[in-house]
This record gives C-alpha cells, sequence and structure tokens, in this order.
C-alpha cells in the first residue's frame, strides 16, 4: 500500500508550569492519588454562582516564552472566548479559551528526524484552562476531581505536515524538550501533564490534496499514539481502496480491541457556541512581558566552550545535535542525547575545552556520568573528568581502571590523582622488577616466542597482556612493550 | 422610635452618630417590622436571624481610606442574586434551593466592613429575568402602593423592601434597568453605576457585559453614601475599574454649579405611542421643575429607540445561555441523588428541567439558539453591533448636552397576571432603561410624583460613562427642586401604626 501517504497535524495541550491556577489563586498540582483529590479548589474554580476569572499573567509569560523560541507572530491584544459544551468535567458549561484572536500565531520549529533536520510550522498557540479529572472507580461509581480544574493550559496546533507516525513522535519529542528547558511545562504524557490529540488523513503519495480527516483522543502515551496513527492511516488506506470515502469522524484508541472506535456523535457534533469571554478584558501584552519572555527564551538556550570560542544554540536539540555531529563528529545518537539534558551538555562541553578529546567526553559523559546522575548536580567536575581523560590518554592508567577512578571521584570530591594513589595504581612497577617479569613472561611463552622469531611481530602484544597481568596492571604497557622487544632483540 | 423606620438612611445615620439611636436596637425593630409588613408584600426570600452575625463596628481602615463619608451601621437588604456568606442565596431559582455560598460577594463584604446589617435577602425575577417579580421561582412581591399590583423587576424585593420601610437602603442589581424600573413603580430612588465601577464579584451572573449591581434608596443621599462604601476597584474582577478616590457624597454638595446644565430629553422615549399619557404629563412637570431651577432643557433624538429591546434581548439571552450552563446538579443547589444506570443528558435534563422556570428556559433557548452555528451572524453579532451604534449614537448625543432625560417605566405598575402571558408585553416595560446598560452610562430613576391612582411615577437621567458623581448631583438638585421626598405609602403608614415596636 506504499502508493499512499499519511498527513498528520497535531494538536497538543501542555499544562504550563505557574504556582496558581489560570483565573483564580488555587495551587495548580496535579493529583497522584485519589486521597489527593479535591484539596485544590475554590469557588472560582469550582464554577459557583456568582464568582469571575482573573488571569494569571505568569501563564502570559511561559506562553510568550514559546512564542519567541519558534518565531510566532505574538498578538499585542487577544480575545478570550467562552467554548461552550456539557460535561461533568466542565464546573462552568464553557471552557474559558483562545478562539479567534490566539496569543500566538503561526511559528516553526525544527526537529531531528531520519538523520536531517526538518522543520514544524505551527498554526497557532493559545491559553486555556484544564478541565476536572474524571475517575472511573471499579464500583461503576464516577468520582470527579477539581484539583486539576483551572490549570492553565497552552495548546499548540501545527500544520498537517507529518507524514508518519514516527515523524509525528520525532516532533513531539523535541516540542516537549523545548518546552520543558524553556520551564513551560514538565510536559509528560505519562504524567498527564502533556496530551495530543493527532488529526490524519491519507492521500495518493505525490498529491498535494488534503482528504477528509479524522481526529483521534484519549491517547497517553508515545506508544498509543503510534499504535493508533499506525492503525488508522491503514484503515483509511483500506477505505479509499474499496472506493468508499473516509468519514470525517472523532475517533478513539481502543487498547483492549487494538483498533480505532467511532466516539459517539453526541460527543463530537458539537457547537461550541464560541463568543468573546465577557468576563475578561482583552490580553494585552506590555513590553515588560515581551522582554521577559525573550530573557527566559535566551536563558533556556545552550550556551558551550567549543575550541575557546562562546556558541549559542536554541533550546531543544536540533540545532546543537546537528552541529555536534557535524563540528564534533559524534554519533548523531549520542549528539541527541547530550543535547536533550543540559546537565550532561555542560559537562560535556566543558571537559571538551579541557581536553580537547570530544568522543572521549561524551563516552565518559553519557556512559558514566549520565546514568548516576538521575537529576542531581555537580557530582563531578569538568576538572576532575578532564584529568581522568589526561591521565588515560597518558597511559598512567588502563581502561578498567579509570572506571575505578571515575567511581571513586564521583560525588567525593577527591582529585584524580588522589584517587590513583588511594587505588594504589600509581605504584609505577619498578625498572628492575619489570625486567625481572618481562623475563618470566618471555620464559613461561615459548610457543609465542617462536612465532615472533618466525617474524609475527605483533604477537609481542600478546607477551605485553602477560605482563599487565603479572603486575595487576600497574606497569606501563608502552615500558613492557620496550622491555620486551629489548629482551627478544628485535 | 418606630417613626425612624420612615427615614432616609442618612438621616437616621446622623441619629446614630449623634448617640440618639443605638444602631443594633435599630436594627431588631427594622428586623420586626419587615416580618409584620412581609405577608402583605412578601419583599424577602430570606430574612436575617436577629442576631446579625456580622453586625459590627464600622472597620477603621475602610473608614480612614475613604477620608470622606460613607453607609455605615443601617440595615440594608441585599437582592438574592448577590452571594452573602452563610445566608442562602438562590438568584430566585428554584435550581439553587439550598444553596449556602462559600463566600460574601465584594459589595457584601465593603457593607459589612462598614458596619452595616444585613436584614435578608429579596425577592427577584429568577436569575434577573423579569420585570415584575412574577417570574420569581418562589412567589411574587406586592406594590406596597396597591397590592394587587406588580413591584416592577427584577429588583421588585428590593424595591418595595425599600418603599414599604423593610430595609433603608437595598443592593439591587441591573442588566437590563432591573434596579432604576421597580424603583420607579414603587416611588423610591434605583440607581445603576457606570460598568464596573461597582465590583461584579458575587453577582450571581445573567448577562455578564451588562450585569451591574445597582442601589435602592430613599434619597440621593443614601445612594451616594453607598457608593462610597461599594465603588471600590476590585481585584477579583477583571473588569472593575472604579476610580479610587471618587467621593459621591461631596460631589452633591456641587450640585449648584450644575444650574446651568444642558438636560436632552429623548423624544423617541416620550412618544405617546409608547408611553402612558400619565407618565408623559408627569415627566413634563418634572422637566418644567428642572427648568425653572435653571437647567436648560432641550429635546433629542436617538433613532437607534426601537432597535433598543430586540439587541438587548438577544445578548442578554446569548450570554445568560452561557452563564446558566453550570446549573447542573452536580455540585451545588438543587440535585438528585446518583444514578449511575442513567444517560448523562438524562441527568442534566432531570435537573434542569424541574430547576428552571419558564422565562428562564425561554431565554436560554433563545441564546443558544443565537450563538449557534449559522445563526450568530445574523442575530448575535447583528446585536452587538447595534449595541456599538447604540453607544456612539449616544456618546454623540452626550457630546452636545450634559444628561439624557426619559420616563424609567412607560407605564404605570400594571396588575399582577396581566403581561405574564406575552413575553413580548413584558420586555416592552424595559424600552427606557435597557438604554443605559446598552451604551454603559450611568444612570437613576428619581421618584416624579403619584398618579390620579396614586402609583409612583419615575423619571430617568442618564450620564456620559463615568459621570456618576455628576449625575448624582443632579438627582440631588432635582429632589431638591422637587421638593417631592420619599413618601410611605398609605398602606405601608397604616400598617406602621398597627406595629407595636
Amino acid at each position: 500500500m506504499s502508493e499512499y501517504e499519511a498527513v498528520i497535524g497535531l494538536e497538543t495541550h501542555a499544562q504550563i508550569r505557574t504556582r496558581s491556577k489560570q483565573f483564580c489563586r488555587c495551587a495548580a498540582v496535579n493529583t497522584r492519588e485519589i486521597a489527593e483529590a479535591n484539596q485544590h479548589i475554590c469557588p472560582v474554580c469550582l464554577g459557583h454562582p456568582g464568582v469571575l476569572p482573573v488571569l494569571n499573567r505568569e501563564s502570559v509569560l511561559q506562553a510568550l516564552a514559546l512564542g519567541v523560541r519558534v518565531g510566532s507572530e505574538i498578538a499585542r491584544r487577544s480575545i478570550f472566548a467562552r467554548k461552550n459544551y456539557f460535561y461533568p468535567d466542565l464546573p462552568k458549561g464553557y471552557q474559558i479559551t483562545q478562539y479567534q484572536t490566539p496569543l500566538l500565531a503561526g511559528g516553526r520549529l525544527e526537529y531531528f528526524f531520519d538523520g536531517e533536520v526538518r522543520i514544524a510550522e505551527l498554526e497557532r498557540a493559545h491559553l486555556e484552562e484544564d478541565t476536572a479529572k474524571i475517575f472511573y472507580l471499579p464500583s461503576g461509581e464516577v468520582f470527579l476531581d477539581y484539583n486539576r480544574a483551572g490549570i492553565p493550559l497552552l495548546e499548540i496546533v501545527t500544520r498537517p505536515m507529518f507524514h508518519s507516525p514516527a515523524e509525528a513522535v520525532a516532533f513531539l519529542e523535541e516540542l516537549r524538550l523545548v518546552l520543558r528547558q524553556l520551564g513551560i511545562s514538565h510536559a509528560s504524557m505519562e504524567e498527564g501533564n502533556f496530551r495530543c490529540e493527532p488529526n490524519v488523513s491519507v492521500r495518493p503519495r505525490g498529491s498535494d490534496e488534503l482528504r477528509t480527516k479524522t481526529e483521534i483522543k484519549n491517547l497517553n502515551s508515545y506508544a498509543t499514539l503510534m499504535k493508533a496513527l499506525s492503525y488508522e492511516i491503514e484503515r483509511q488506506q483500506v477505505v479509499w481502496e474499496s472506493g468508499s470515502e473516509v468519514a470525517a469522524q472523532t475517533l478513539r484508541w481502543d487498547e483492549a480491541a487494538a483498533r480505532t472506535v467511532p466516539m459517539r456523535v453526541k460527543e463530537t457534533q458539537a457547537d461550541y457556541r464560541y463568543f468573546d469571554e465577557p468576563d475578561l478584558p482583552p490580553l494585552v501584552v506590555e513590553e515588560a512581558e515581551l522582554a521577559e519572555a525573550r530573557r527566559r527564551t535566551e536563558a533556556a538556550g545552550h550556551v558551550i566552550q567549543w575550541a575557546g570560542e562562546e556558541k549559542r544554540f536554541p533550546s531543544g536539540t536540533a540545532h546543537l545535535t546537528a552541529f555536534l555531529c557535524l563540528q564534533g563528529g559524534l554519533r548523531e545518537e549520542d549528539a541527541r542525547l547530550l543535547s536533550a539534558e543540559p546537565d550532561s551538555l555542560a559537562l560535556f562541553a566543558e571537559t571538551v575545552g579541557l581536553t580537547g578529546k570530544v568522543r572521549e567526553a561524551a563516552n565518559w559523559v553519557l556512559q558514566e556520568y549520565r546514568p548516576r546522575v538521575r537529576g542531581e548536580r555537580g557530582k563531578i567536575t569538568a576538572r576532575q573528568l578532564g584529568d581522568l581523560i589526561n591521565a588515560r590518554a597518558a597511559g598512567e592508567i588502563g581502561s578498567s581502571q579509570a572506571k575505578e577512578v571515575f567511581a571513586l571521584v564521583f560525588g567525593s570530591g577527591k582529585s584524580v590523582t588522589e584517587a590513583i594513589a588511594e587505588l594504589g595504581f600509581d605504584t609505577k612497577v619498578a625498572e628492575q622488577e619489570l625486567v625481572q617479569v618481562c623475563a618470566d613472561v618471555i620464559a613461561a611463552n615459548p610457543k609465542v616466542v617462536a612465532d615472533i622469531r618466525r617474524g609475527k611481530h605483533a604477537a609481542v602484544r600478546a607477551l605485553v597482556g602477560g605482563v599487565m597481568k603479572q603486575t595487576h596492571g600497574n606497569a606501563d604497557p608502552r615500558a613492557a612493550e620496550a622491555e620486551l622487544k629489548r629482551q627478544l632483540e628485535l | 422610635m418606630k417613626e425612624l423606620l420612615r427615614l432616609p438612611a442618612h438621616r437616621v445615620q446622623a441619629l446614630i452618630e449623634g448617640g440618639e439611636v443605638d444602631a443594633r436596637e435599630l436594627f431588631l425593630l427594622q428586623l420586626r417590622f419587615a416580618r409584620f409588613v412581609e405577608p402583605e408584600v412578601s419583599s424577602f426570600l430570606t430574612l436575617a436571624d436577629e442576631e446579625p452575625p456580622h453586625a459590627s463596628e464600622p472597620q477603621v481602615e475602610l473608614a480612614a481610606l475613604r477620608g470622606n463619608r460613607i453607609l455605615s451601621q443601617i440595615p440594608v437588604s441585599v437582592k438574592d442574586i448577590i452571594a452573602t456568606r452563610d445566608l442562602a442565596t438562590s438568584a430566585g431559582s428554584r435550581i439553587l434551593s439550598g444553596y449556602v455560598p462559600p463566600y460574601d460577594a465584594t459589595a457584601v463584604r465593603l457593607l459589612k466592613e462598614a458596619g452595616n446589617f444585613i436584614v435578608g435577602k429579596t425577592n427577584l425575577d429568577e436569575f434577573g429575568m423579569g420585570s415584575s417579580t412574577e417570574y420569581s421561582g418562589y412567589f411574587p412581591t406586592h406594590n406596597p402602593w396597591d397590592l394587587s399590583r406588580v413591584p416592577g423587576g427584577s429588583s421588585g424585593g428590593a424595591a418595595s423592601s425599600v418603599a414599604a420601610l423593610q430595609s433603608f437602603v437595598g443592593l439591587g442589581s441591573d442588566t437590563g434597568g432591573s434596579v432604576r424600573q421597580p424603583a420607579a413603580l414603587c416611588g423610591v430612588v434605583g440607581f445603576k453605576p457606570t460598568y464596573g465601577f461597582i465590583s461584579r464579584y458575587g453577582l450571581i451572573a445573567y448577562a455578564s457585559s451588562l450585569d451591574h449591581i445597582g442601589i435602592t434608596a430613599r434619597e440621593v443621599t443614601d445612594v451616594a453614601l453607598m457608593m462610597n462604601v461599594v465603588a471600590r476597584p476590585d481585584p477579583l474582577d477583571a473588569t472593575s475599574q472604579a476610580p479610587p478616590d471618587a467621593d459621591y457624597v461631596a460631589a452633591l454638595d456641587k450640585r449648584g454649579e450644575l444650574k446651568s446644565a444642558k438636560i436632552g430629553v429623548v423624544k423617541e422615549l416620550m412618544d405617546p405611542e409608547l408611553m402612558d399619557s400619565e407618565v408623559i404629563a408627569l415627566c413634563e412637570d418634572s422637566l418644567r421643575i428642572l427648568g425653572s431651577a435653571g437647567v436648560d432643557v432641550v429635546r433629542v433624538s436617538l433613532p437607534e429607540v426601537r432597535h433598543l429591546l430586540p439587541a438587548y434581548y438577544i445578548l442578554a439571552a446569548a450570554e445568560a445561555s452561557s452563564n446558566l450552563a453550570r446549573y447542573d446538579g452536580i455540585r451545588y443547589g438543587l440535585g438528585f441523588p446518583a444514578d449511575t444506570s442513567m444517560d448523562l443528558q438524562k441527568q442534566y435534563l432531570r435537573v434542569r428541567v424541574s430547576g428552571f422556570g419558564e422565562e428562564v428556559k425561554r431565554r436560554i433557548l433563545l441564546g443558544t439558539y443565537v450563538l449557534s452555528a449559522g445563526y450568530a451572524e445574523a442575530y448575535y453579532n447583528q446585536a452587538r453591533q447595534l449595541r456599538r451604534l447604540v453607544a456612539a449614537s449616544v456618546a454623540d448625543l452626550f457630546s452636545k448636552v450634559d444628561f439624557l432625560f426619559s420616563p424609567t417605566s412607560p407605564f404605570l405598575a400594571f396588575k399582577l397576571g396581566e403581561r405574564m402571558d406575552d413575553p413580548t408585553k413584558m420586555y416592552a416595560c424595559d424600552v427606557c432603561v435597557v438604554l443605559a446598560n446598552l451604551a454603559n452610562v450611568p444612570a437613576i430613576s428619581l421618584p416624579a410624583g403619584l398618579s390620579r391612582s396614586n402609583l409612583p411615577v419615575g423619571i430617568q437621567l442618564m450620564a456620559p460613562s463615568g459621570e456618576d458623581a455628576r449625575l448624582l448631583a443632579m438627582g440631588r438638585l432635582y429632589e431638591e427642586a422637587a421638593a417631592f421626598g420619599f413618601r410611605t405609602p398609605p398602606l405601608v403608614a397604616k400598617k406602621l401604626d398597627e406595629f407595636k415596636a
């Protein structure tokens, strides 16, 4: 069925990180377990009679920071609207959102996919409020938790422009990182503060028409997003090939049946009767707020010292990954991992500055540092890691010794020299001793010596290995090789 | 002592401040007389207990902040559409039966902080939707001047409670004339400030862009004293825009400066086709009084008058359809035991069909219709456009005159039941008063005398947006010139005679 291609657009909702909710002073805290439900509620977020919303300006700053990052057109005056519908999770019977005039219009976000940097085009992004959370208890009872009601949301909508589920996910991962690095959102799908509703259509490959799309709701992980989109793309192809037409529908992913199923018409054919929210004046963005958003966006970017020069990259991974691959010769995967973690990246970049050894620094950071830190900072300095890399490069220690040194230095504050001494790796095998050990090894390996005599000089390395073993790794391998060669008169 | 109940608030407050009257005793007296006359008029949905939990000395902070005279230690009534902590608040609707707000409206909080006493919660047309108080979800209120007649609405209970000596001042709400029209029909003063001058926080929403808290009182000075308490900027209302330093009482002293003011009489609102001839006659009398006081009276034209009612009823209904969506019986108010076997839509229907009255349902349906895809363009958007046109025309008139004049109500208080069968006849009551809400200008209704049948008539004055203090001064000027102070309805005077304090 390769004559079809998918066209996917994404509508994402990120909970904005603020102390209080979008329109009241309650703490914006997600419930983790049901005992914590309905702790952060007040007359405003419960939609009591007579209450009024007051906008949380911090959510505006957060949204503006994204706008600056992706180059959106920022509406200096935007309007809140009411989206009217009935559902038990909607306390007021309407959601306050932005409709005709969103805060952010357009914008572009680069993401890495299939070995190249691609550009996603954003349609819009606007502020709104979250709904309450509904728990369906095993008893059949329905439990409403209004802690979530009124938590600030940023809705981000892309153009329909991704052509595979994997590409959509690559973009989403990049968006998630940018939101996190800007401090806008925790953006964790699993924790429910980052949600995605894709829309998808298929068309004959090479065509640029846009056929009828379907929307998929209730996806709570990247895995289900991939599965649902893959299923839906295939389903639509079959529909078109059978000569019928795909119907415009809202679907949900049925995990048990592993298929998409239409939602009830009542839930989808809504006329939201949007109109301007009379309780909120137009949102006018102040110059000072724009400046603050620019400052935040700048601060969230990556700054690294590279070959004695300061290099700056925007938040996210795309730009930096491209740089590290091209300029540093790193593998794409390693470059992306480093770009995604400011801590690892900082240690890496500083270590490179001290040692000039790009790959070694990347390997140490990704293989030894990263699995150990888990969010805690500063357990090893670039100075320590640089000394370690240099000691290893100078042959002062072997590779397994180096790992032991790392483990000792990490978190202890000890210098590399101290650690090497403490582990006894600095007790250099004395010259006399080395002469004796080499003689012993030659005597113990007549077969190898015979090979060497026949001209197979590379076999000397096997003897070096023997020396290292006898000395428990404390010999300098280069000195050992020289001594062996001297005794064998090579 | 019971004769004190006839006084305007500012005079009784002077007696309290002079140590001649004890505020708590006055409150108890007020409460007992309110109960005594209540079977006749039915002004209240809830009357306070004899020990008001909030009664307190005025907070020094508020008085100091004002640095001027405020309403203090006076028994006031609060329309039941304004939230009062620990005192049932139903908006006159069955759907909120048993609802006790967990918070005070900002205006109520300020009233309490100023040391005033709440007598009770006054009756109204359900959610403020009506012009006679007959659409209350509980019972109608009767006009103290003639018990067979309506007090007007929707703040009918507020007006009747002030007229029937059940409270000195009332907080009402005015979305399309709801404070002014009943004030006119009950012979008291009714004032709607500029939008945002009194916080809407705690005012149960009917049509948010038109909703105001308003004031019912016996004299203009009482309105000014009340404004000095409640007209404050409020961080809980994003549309609040009260000037923080205004002194409405002090402004009354400058009324002498208004003697050369120009008043424009809106021709279209004096049309004998629309207005009762007795109403027009009393309005002309009032204009003569103003003229002899030196005010320049001219006739002006506002051709948009014929669009006022359609524009108002479309906008108000549209916003109402959204504002009333929250009444689903889930979190508060009328509810039913959970029935998980029942379809969600049926549960909504069960609550909303039994909880809302006919007029509310009518407006929700109308509002839903005018906002629906395919119809919004023809109705809701057109009505918004009309509102802008009306506001522009009114602003234009205010470039030529200082105040606008009209009757408050086109006709006298009508008989209970008379207009219930035809909603458009009921809507016609509001033709003069909706103008101020649509154009967002302050407006006041003042007593203009009695008809031959002994029913009150009111005149309406409007001022440019934000000129609330000047409007009150003009009202005081008229009040003084007309020498038509507050009169106790004969029936109430008789009850007062019978009352044993």
